[in-house]
């Protein structure tokens, strides 16, 4: 009953790891922010009472506040010595609430002409924020104005805090391969964890009294079959795999070329959820002018969401993707293309699920 | 304290039964659950500077006609909690704690010597869970229809009645069985909702409570 595992957990001073661990990697070059990834979760996980206003996986436009509003400085995680960092439970407004609409007045109440479509939250008030409130915004003063698309999930970290944190040992991570699941029939809807997750990733059902947040597709990945956000990526830049595998795309690009990041590293919880990050064209002066030696998303910004190897990074995949267009060859380039869907993007998850 | 024996226990059924001011009530203190018995880090760390278990005591009465036994909670607590839709809606709750094994720790009991908790919460009003514990964090749901409840909140106190039969049939052995005539222990606890008070965030009597079943 009680499936409390040393998994994500530290003991005596090291954080015990599974057997493997499964990861994706984001290429945020590829993100067109359509969202396809957040339907596809929740028409698969999400549609049951009390789950309306979740998300499992989300796609904010950054710079912005994200989902739910300001999470980057709400806390949570480790810090640098490896103790807890106290945090709060996130709203449902903040998170973004499962919205009312008036169509029966706007559609059929004769008022077309006087009022028009509105949200409301389900306790009646009006909403302060959404899952995509500031979709599109970004930052920067034109001509230098820019933003890129950050698809996010639950982390399935290396060491989880919500896991931690949990009183009743209801989370666990899988030995097989390093899934991080909240047991609902352990749970009672403590929301611990809620605080704990420095990404504020899990939310709260208050229909069943549970926590509920991302399962890596658990089930589709037993099969064979690629997460559903993954599967359904019409950019094709999620990879899946496992990060042991030195012939799969998430060894390449963690490990092998090393351009794929963790997002708020700082955090401490070894996230495995990588992104590439963005390049962006160049700035253009006050006198109008391109100036090439600077990128329009300022250098220090992405430093802060994915650490001090940004630069480096991004000067690997710019020389790579210089080296392909002069018609040489680039294993990397090759890796990031995805010239053959599925096998090249999660070799070990090509199963149609269609066909089971 | 001494559980009366009554042959109209009906009529005690609400909190606000005036049949309930002639039974003696037993005023147990309460304490915080201290932060050093929480049992994760990250509960200790968040809450080790912060104010909670603020109920200092519970008045306590018990009846019982034979064969149903009915126990009175009344605790201050000027803000009632009783929806549960936010994030952060934490119900008011309270508890009784019973071992089901001689030397159980009182504090949740421990592996091999198990308690039984009567777990009375504010967004369910008329039922109480019956939950089976051995050691923090290893509670579960035995029963959830056993012990009935009514509850009423004056502005100012909870009054709570739990009433269960003395014996019970199903899941017997993770049930605590009373009887007239015995003496067991028993210990309380209560969850302020309103200060996000759940789990191991109570206030706890620190002390066995003697209960006497009268014959």
């Amino acid at each position: 009953m009680n499936a409390r595992t040393d998994v994500g957990r530290m003991m005596e001073g090291q954080v015990v790891t599974p057997k493997r661990q499964l990861a994706m990697v984001f290429d945020l070059n590829k993100c067109l922010g359509c969202h396809t990834c957040s339907i596809s979760c929740k028409r698969q996980w999400t549609r049951e009472e009390g789950m309306e206003h979740q998300w499992w996986a989300v796609v904010n436009t950054m710079p912005g506040k994200g989902t739910p509003k300001d999470w980057e400085g709400m806390g949570g995680g480790w810090n640098a010595e490896g103790e807890p960092n106290p945090s709060r439970i996130p709203l449902r407004d903040e998170y973004g609430d499962a919205w009312q609409f008036n169509k029966q007045e706007v559609f059929h109440g004769g008022k077309g002409v006087e009022t028009y479509l509105a949200p409301t939250n389900p306790d009646g008030s009006k909403p302060g924020w959404g899952p995509n409130w500031d979709e599109d915004e970004g930052g920067g003063e034109y001509p230098n104005s820019h933003f890129f698309y950050l698809p996010r999930i639950c982390n399935h970290c290396t060491h989880p805090a919500c896991l931690e944190a949990c009183p009743r040992g209801a989370i666990y991570k899988r030995d097989e391969d390093g899934i991080v699941l909240i047991n609902d029939k352990q749970c009672k809807g403590f929301r611990f964890c809620m605080e704990a997750c420095p990404y504020k990733r899990i939310y709260y059902n208050h229909v069943r009294d549970i926590s509920q947040k991302c399962i890596f597709c658990f089930p589709r990945v037993e099969k064979g079959v690629a997460p559903a956000c993954a599967r359904q990526c019409p950019g094709r830049l999620r990879f899946v795999g496992y990060l042991d595998d030195e012939n799969g795309p998430i060894h390449k690009l963690v490990h092998q070329w090393k351009v794929a990041l963790p997002l708020h590293g700082e955090y401490g919880t070894q996230p495995n959820v990588y992104y590439v990050p963005p390049l962006s064209p160049p700035r253009v002066d006050a006198n109008g002018k391109v100036d090439p030696s600077k990128p329009r998303i300022p250098l220090d910004y992405l430093e802060s969401l994915f650490g001090p190897r940004v630069a480096e990074v991004l000067e690997v995949i710019k020389a790579e993707k210089e080296k392909k267009a002069r018609g040489e060859a680039s294993e990397l380039m090759d890796t990031l293309i995805v010239y053959k869907w599925p096998e090249d993007i999660f070799p070990d998850f090509t199963v149609d699920p269609a066909e089971l | 304290m001494l559980v009366r024996r009554t042959d109209a226990i009906d009529a005690l059924a609400d909190p606000g039964a005036a049949g309930w001011g002639a039974i003696a009530a037993e005023t147990v203190k309460l304490m915080p659950a201290p932060a050093a018995m929480q049992p994760t880090r990250y509960i200790a760390t968040k809450w080790r500077d912060q104010a909670y278990g603020a109920v200092a005591s519970l008045d306590v009465q018990g009846v019982h006609d034979g064969a149903t036994i009915a126990f009175r909670l009344r605790w201050r607590d000027s803000a009632k909690n009783a929806v549960r839709f936010e994030n952060t809606d934490f119900p008011d709750a309270a508890a009784l704690l019973f071992p089901l094994a001689a030397d159980a720790p009182l504090f949740m009991g421990a592996p091999g010597q198990p308690v039984n908790l009567w777990y009375w919460r504010a967004d369910f009003p008329e039922r109480a869970r019956s939950d089976v514990a051995s050691g923090i964090g290893s509670s579960r749901v035995v029963d959830d229809t056993a012990i009935t409840a009514r509850a009423a909140h004056d502005g100012e106190f909870w009054s709570v009645v739990l009433r269960r039969a003395l014996k019970v049939q199903a899941n017997a052995a993770e049930s605590v069985q009373l009887e007239p005539g015995q003496r067991l222990r028993t210990t309380f606890a209560v969850w302020e909702g309103g200060n996000l008070e759940r789990a191991g965030i109570k206030a706890f009597a620190p002390q066995w409570v003697e209960l006497a079943i009268e014959a």
